[in-house]
This record gives C-alpha cells, structure tokens and sequence, in this order.
C-alpha cells in the first residue's frame, strides 16, 4: 500500500477495534508506519485534532430552555389528568343511536357514573379522576349536552 | 451506548405513572439529566442559541408524543440524540431554502462561553476552543453530525447510524471526510 492508501485507513485506524479494520489492514498500516515519517507525522495531526474535540466543553441548556420544557411537562401532565375515565369513553362510543327514552336512561346513567366517580373516595383513583374539580366540570358538560340532544330528539320525533 | 438501568425505569415511569406527580417528577428527571446534551447538539449542529432553544423544545414536544412508540431497543439518550439530530437537520435544510439571515457566528462561540457550565472542565484555551468550534461549523451538516456524535456525544459507528438513519459504511465516509476536513481548517491555526 502507498501512502495515500494507508492514510485513507488512518482515521479508522485511530478508532482501534471499533474502526473495523480487518487484520490483514491493521498489519499493512501498523508496518507501513514503523517505516514512513510522514503517514506518522499525519497520524499524529489527526489524533490531535480528535482530542482537541473531544476536550470541547459540555454545554449547559440556558435556564429558559429547562423552564420551557418543565411548562410543557406540566401542560401534559393536566391534560392527562382531565381525561375522562376510559370505561366510561369505551362506553359511550360504543352506545349506538337511541331513542329519547333510552337516551334519558343514559343520561342518568353517565350523571351517576360521574358524581360515582368524583365522590367515591373508597374506589381505586385512576389518573383520569385525579384532578375532581375539572373532571366534574367536564361532565357536568357531557350531561348538558346529552340533555340538550336528548330534549331535541324528543321534539322532533313527538 | 448500553440501555441503562435507570433510563428503563424512567421510561416506565413516562408511560405507566403511579400519579399525576410521579410523571411530572419523570418528567423533570428526565428534562434535568438530559436538556444539557440535547441542547448542546443543537446549538452545536445550528450555530444559533434562540433557533437551538427553540429545537429543544420542538424536541421535548416530540418525545412526549413518541413517548408510546419508544421500544427502548436503543439508549434513552441515543434516542434523544436522533430526534434532535431530525430537528436540526430539518432546519438547517429550511434554511437552505430562505438563507435571508445566516446565524452568526459569534452567537454561538459566545453562548458556548456562557454556557459551559463547569470551568473545570474547560480544558481548551479559549482561542483554541472558538478554533475548534468554528471549524466544526464550517463543516456540511451531514458531516457536522457525525463528528459532534462520534468525538462529542461518544457514539459508537452503530449508534451513529441509527441516529441519523445511514449504513454504517456512510458513517465511516463521513466521519474520514469530516476527519480530514477538520484537520485542513485547524492545519492553519496549529501551525
């Protein structure tokens, strides 16, 4: 191998084991340098400027990079806490089309289930209960609309 | 980069949390143990600290997002690393396109000033640090990225490429042609 060639390995080289070279290439390089001055000389730049690198300090994040992120976090963190339980979703997206009658039954049914939820402190507490206040306020929402469709149905179909 | 114990534990934490208030204490760990070399890449790939701010938290609000879909077949931080590197590459490939106001340069040296934050661990001269640092800028981006993971972030080839998604052959190429690049720019400033 020439010196073009060897230097071509030499970054791979200086990475050792995790440079990948096969042995016949660790052999080639390691004799061609007992021998070249120069392809030494180009070694030892290259390994000066990796270490220079390497030295290169850490970077701190600013403290309104940390704020940022901890802001988001706690965004996430009400969100997850005002999501309505998960039997009580399942429950509803599967319940098909009703009559006005029905749909005063389920009506009921969810005004129950929520004033279960947010007042029965015995029961296990899901994440999606934890925060009463805006849970109750959602369904109390939920119940409105129900009641309003509910009212609607009912007059059309009268 | 082996999966660490704690990071696994962590990730638990961020998806099955016992409360409100042990995800939000995940959440901060997680922010605390690793916004410093999540931001530090950013900075370092985009040469500009309100554009980095502002892709560390385009990267915060990814993770939360992929947060399910993590499989933990990599290391949380090798993870990390790839979103940001998703981010940065995405803006400077904007830039490419509306180059009106090219980020300065001394933005960045003098961030990097402000904030390393332990002088002990500045073992660089200044002047031979903004040598550095310049060179390592004027470097193409996709070589710009190998080199920070590999001699910064200490990235095997491997993890390198799943990083920023390449065969780890074109790790290799890139990582001799960024070699080679860096050793011409400082040639002048070590001499």
């Amino acid at each position: 191998m020439n010196c073009d060639e060897i230097r071509e390995l030499l970054p791979r080289w200086a990475d050792r084991d995790e440079g990948g070279l096969s042995d016949e290439e660790r052999r080639l390089v390691a004799s061609h340098l007992e021998t070249c001055p120069d392809c030494r000389q180009a070694l030892k730049e290259l390994e000066e400027v990796t270490s220079m690198v390497r030295a290169l300090p850490p970077i701190g994040a600013p403290w309104s990079v940390e704020h940022r992120a901890r802001e988001l976090g706690h965004f996430h963190a009400r969100r997850i806490t005002t999501e309505p339980p998960l039997e009580l979703t399942a429950a509803l997206r599967a319940t098909p089309p009703v009559p006005v009658l029905a749909a005063r039954a389920r009506r009921d049914e969810v005004m129950e289930s929520a004033v279960g939820a947010a007042g029965d402190e015995a029961a296990p507490a899901p994440m999606a209960q934890m925060a009463a206040p805006h849970a109750n306020r959602v369904w109390v929402v939920v119940a409105v609309v129900v009641a309003i469709v509910a009212a609607l149905a009912y007059w059309l179909l009268r | 980069m082996p999966r660490r114990p704690d990071d696994i534990h962590l990730l638990a934490r961020l998806r099955h949390p016992d409360s409100a208030q042990d995800w939000l204490e995940a959440w901060e760990t997680l922010i605390r143990e690793h916004s410093g070399r999540v931001y530090g890449l950013a900075l370092r790939m985009l040469r500009h600290r309100q554009d980095a701010e502002d892709a560390t938290q385009v990267v915060w609000e990814r993770v939360l997002s992929a947060l399910e879909s993590f499989r933990a077949e990599a290391a949380l931080s090798t993870w990390l690393f790839r979103i940001t590197m998703n981010v940065c590459l995405t803006r400077l490939d904007s830039r490419k396109h509306a180059p009106a106001e090219p980020p300065g340069e001394d933005n960045l040296l003098d961030s990097i000033a402000d904030d390393a934050p332990d002088p002990e661990r500045r073992t660089l001269g200044r002047e031979t640090r903004d040598a550095v640092e310049r060179a390592i800028g004027e470097l193409e981006p996709a070589f710009r990225a190998v080199i920070l993971l590999r001699e910064v972030e200490g990235l095997s080839y491997e993890e390198i490429a799943q990083t920023i998604d390449v065969p780890v052959n074109t790790v290799k190429t890139r990582l001799y042609r960024a070699r080679l690049d860096l050793q011409q720019k400082l040639a002048a400033f070590r001499s």
